[in-house]
């Protein structure tokens, strides 16, 4: 969901709120999705906090969506209490259907997603597209557009590392390569990418993507992605993780057309970064001393609080300066280390500089991967993405040529176990 | 494309008479033995979109023998045959605007972003998986 969307959801939910829809009754979502995710947030911003999410996927259940414990759907036929449950998603008359033939009346069902978009909704859509698609050709002088859609910083510097080959490849000149936030944009800046375009509504690549459905002959368009949801005809997306087919293959196979064992190229560290430097002598950081811990993902689940303040203290016992990277207002610093905050075209050379790097899985771990840096990468055991774990289809080690990086399946329930294994492998030490 | 290109949908719906529920199986013939697993786990995609109605649509061209279309016949299940200038038409306004859910094509190399030839050619993916993950969306293959 991007800007108008997500506007059009607050308010719904807002309208549910107020008129006590959500009073005394348990909240579920149906469909373990970065959509689902996203209203989870939103619910929390209202003091909600959801109770369950739904999910037809065996390999789904039990594992956390967005911190939201994953269950079956029959889970429905035991539960006593009244519960709301909220559909945002494209399959969303098949789930209405399965939660009603579920008799039970303590079960209200409210469809967020917009249920029917008319051809005439669709054609206008294109109409604004093209309109975009020539304010951008004719300001850049050439039609031949790529396209990221997406928010994935991590997305855009996998296609960075395979940047410089498919332009060789494809002998191109000109282009116009397009982003729709400025994280993107700073990521695009460590590789040499011309003719890079922030759109300022994310909606807009949206229209773009619909000029382009509707006139495939003639727009010379590019998806940088292995599988968008909007081009249907594009249907891959449950082969991601499937008989070995990750993040780097599903990119370099399908989105660049290089063979299966083709590896990017890391992106050059300008180790003599003034701002990094700054930076450092600002907040008191030691360089090769400093751990920088990364504990916020939007694609995969992070880990609790005290579970950061417990790693962080042990550190800091250790002698090691500890601060948390921080990439907007809403993300805040783990309670006993520093706050940092930087423009990801230097993260880079940030990490480089302090020397460590311990995260949950995210795309800054893309940016940081070509660092060498020590660095211990962290995924939820149970986490699933499409047709594998997460670590199979997002590992580092699989996704870049990495030195000094260390990656663990943590087991939510043992943390404990985990604390140990992470001290240990961050800075070879037992605790 | 132009508005008027939606009038495709709007004939194909009164002609063959479509309703909401309707499940659609367009078998492009494009890859046989695809279009056979199509019919096959059709069942199971009926039952995940908790459809008791589908069509089966075939081009004249279609490998499919008759006795097969009669095995596979099963109640709810409707065979029709239409042309394949019919079919690649309704195809061409899809790719433009997915105008229903329960439609699936069994194109596998058009148009260009239709990667399915591809993941035949180039992994060890097979006939049966496309149907049941990518055309049909069942996460699994169902045993």
């Amino acid at each position: 969901m991007y800007d108008q969307e997500i506007k059009r959801v607050k308010c719904e939910l807002q309208k549910l709120d107020e008129e006590g829809i959500f009073e005394n009754r348990k909240i579920g979502l149906f469909g373990f999705s970065d959509n689902s995710k996203q209203i989870i947030h939103l619910l929390r911003e209202r003091g909600k906090n959801p109770s369950f999410v739904l999910d037809n996927d065996t390999k789904k259940q039990n594992s956390l969506c967005a911190g939201v414990e994953v269950l079956a759907v029959q889970m429905l036929e035991s539960l006593q209490e009244e519960c709301v449950i909220l559909i945002y998603s494209k399959f969303w008359q098949e789930m209405e259907k399965q939660i009603l033939s579920i008799s039970a009346n303590n079960i209200y069902v409210y469809v967020m997603y917009k249920r029917n978009i008319s051809f005439n909704e669709v054609y206008e859509e294109a109409e604004n597209g093209e309109k975009l698609y020539y304010q951008l050709t004719k300001e850049f002088g050439c039609n031949k557009l790529f396209l990221c859609p997406y928010t994935g910083t991590g997305d855009i510097y996998l296609i960075g590392t395979f940047w410089e080959a498919y332009v060789k490849k494809n002998n191109l000149k000109e282009y116009i390569f397009i982003v729709i936030t400025s994280a993107c944009e700073k990521v695009t800046r460590l590789f040499e990418i011309k003719n890079v375009v922030a759109l300022k509504r994310k909606d807009d690549s949206e229209r773009l993507i619909q000029y382009y459905m509707m006139n495939r002959e003639t727009v010379d368009l590019k998806l940088l992605n292995d599988s968008w949801a909007k081009d249907h005809a594009n249907v891959i997306e449950w082969f991601r993780g499937f008989k070995g087919l990750n993040f780097r293959i599903m990119f370099s196979k399908f989105v660049f057309d290089f063979p299966s064992d083709s590896w990017g190229k890391h992106a050059k560290t300008n180790l003599f970064c003034q701002e990094v430097k700054s930076i450092f002598q600002k907040q008191n950081l030691e360089e090769g001393k400093t751990v920088v811990i990364s504990p916020y993902s939007n694609t995969l689940s992070e880990l609790p609080d005290v579970f950061w303040i417990k790693i962080a203290k042990a550190l800091k016992h250790k002698g090691y300066i500890v601060c948390t990277n921080c990439g907007n207002e809403k993300e805040s610093e783990i309670k006993g280390t520093i706050r940092v905050s930087f423009p990801l075209h230097y993260a880079p050379q940030f990490v480089q500089k302090a020397g460590f790097f311990l995260g949950v899985r995210s795309g800054f771990c893309d940016i940081v991967s070509g660092t060498s840096a020590r660095k211990v990468i962290l995924y939820n055991r149970d986490e699933r993405f499409y047709n594998s774990s997460a670590y199979e289809y997002f590992s580092l080690n699989e996704t870049y040529i990495c030195e000094e990086t260390y990656e663990l399946e943590l087991d939510l329930k043992k943390l404990e176990e985990g604390f140990k294994d992470v001290l240990q492998l961050l800075v070879n030490e037992k605790i | 494309m132009d508005r008027n290109d939606y009038d495709v949908w709007k004939r194909f719906v009164a002609k063959y008479g479509i309703t909401e529920s309707s499940i659609m199986l367009m078998l492009t013939n494009d890859n046989s033995l695809l279009d056979r697993y199509a019919i096959e786990y059709l069942d199971a995609y009926m039952r995940r979109k908790f459809s008791k109605s589908a069509f089966i649509f075939y081009t004249e061209k279609s490998s499919l023998s008759l006795d097969e279309r009669h095995v596979f016949q099963s109640n709810g299940i409707k065979y029709v045959s239409i042309s394949k200038e019919e079919m690649q038409e309704l195809y061409n306004l899809y790719c433009s605007y997915e105008f229903n859910k329960n439609i699936v094509f069994t194109y596998i190399n058009y148009p260009e972003t239709n990667l399915l030839q591809r993941i035949l050619n180039e992994t060890e993916i097979n006939e049966k998986e496309i149907v049941c993950l990518a055309l049909y969306k069942l996460r699994e293959i169902p045993k």
